[in-house]
């Protein structure tokens, strides 16, 4: 299946989504006015992946900001790889990344950790790379 | 209705980081975004604090974009502002929405304002979990994630204008605790 990879703006994140590899990437900030549109080609992506997955899949998360919107639209991937984990197709895992000193974005990845049954590590970094 | 010089007048003693009044369009909104990010960073405050502040800002001015009465041309009129005074950032926002609305507004606002943050962050993840997206793009988190971001009180009033009303945002960052 082929790859997706949408490039980042001032308002929209990196998204990197590997079929060879397994890895779901997205990265930067994500604060489009409409989130839900500009999640479509993820969801869409996915939904062809779990048909055939790897054995293993990651959801890479390094996000440094996100609205309310986004947080939605990021907890409906959740609950598809939740699904596909479930299946027992895939064994799949969320790494969500934050700033050691950015508590609300430490909270946000709680939050999703207790709504979604996923292995999901909180990984402190010192800070993000920007470009 | 309040207007942005009566605004500014009452943020006497305030470092201003940015000020506007007008029709809010995307390139007014992502060039404010750009203006008060960069401001943050000469400030030198610490990254959590400027994370806050730029989120709630997002929040404030995505609101007026979604929720705003419009122009014919799509635009809302509004009032913005982040400032500074004694360790707190202030951000304040305003726009016209239809009269019916207020009563609405002012019991969801007050219904965030009663919980504390313990009961912010199950409420949040209860509509996190149930909330869907609004045609308009709502999430129904915007006050819940403003009062957590924040650690405060929403502030809000509403300024009577003919068949329509003025609603005000006013939320407060301590950078001191």
């Amino acid at each position: 299946m082929i790859n997706l990879r949408i490039e980042p703006s001032a308002k929209t994140p990196l998204i990197s989504c590997n079929a060879e590899t397994g890895i779901i990437l997205i990265k930067g900030r994500s604060i489009p006015e409409n989130s839900a549109e500009f999640f479509q080609p993820v969801y869409d992506w996915i939904d062809e992946y779990v048909e055939e997955p790897k054995y293993n899949t990651e959801f890479q998360v390094k996000l440094e900001y996100f609205n309310t919107s986004s947080s939605k639209c990021i907890l409906n991937v959740l609950k598809k790889l939740e699904n596909l984990h479930g299946s027992g197709k895939s064994s799949v895992e969320i790494h969500w990344y934050f700033e050691e000193d950015d508590e609300d974005m430490q909270e946000a990845g709680q939050d999703f950790d207790v709504i979604i049954s996923i292995p999901f590590k909180m990984i402190s970094i010192s800070e993000f790379e920007r470009n | 209705m309040l207007n942005l010089y009566t605004h500014i007048n009452n943020l006497k003693g305030h470092d201003i980081l940015i000020s506007f009044g007008g029709k809010l369009d995307l390139d007014v909104l992502d060039n404010a975004l750009v203006v008060v990010e960069k401001k943050l960073n000469e400030n030198e405050i610490a990254l959590k604090y400027t994370k806050k502040i730029y989120n709630v800002l997002v929040e404030c001015l995505q609101n007026i974009f979604h929720h705003g009465i419009k122009d014919r041309n799509g635009d809302a009129e509004c009032i913005f502002s982040v400032s500074y005074f004694n360790g707190k950032y202030s951000i304040f926002s305003g726009n016209l929405i239809p009269k019916t609305l207020e009563q609405i507004l002012s019991k969801k606002i007050e219904e965030v304002n009663k919980l504390d943050m313990n009961e912010v962050v199950t409420h949040y993840r209860i509509v996190l979990d149930n909330g869907i997206i609004s045609d308009k793009g709502g999430s129904g988190l915007g006050f819940l994630d403003m009062k957590r971001k924040t650690k405060n009180n929403i502030g809000y009033k509403f300024y009577p204008s003919g068949e329509e009303t003025f609603f005000m945002l006013n939320l407060t960052i301590n950078t001191k605790s």
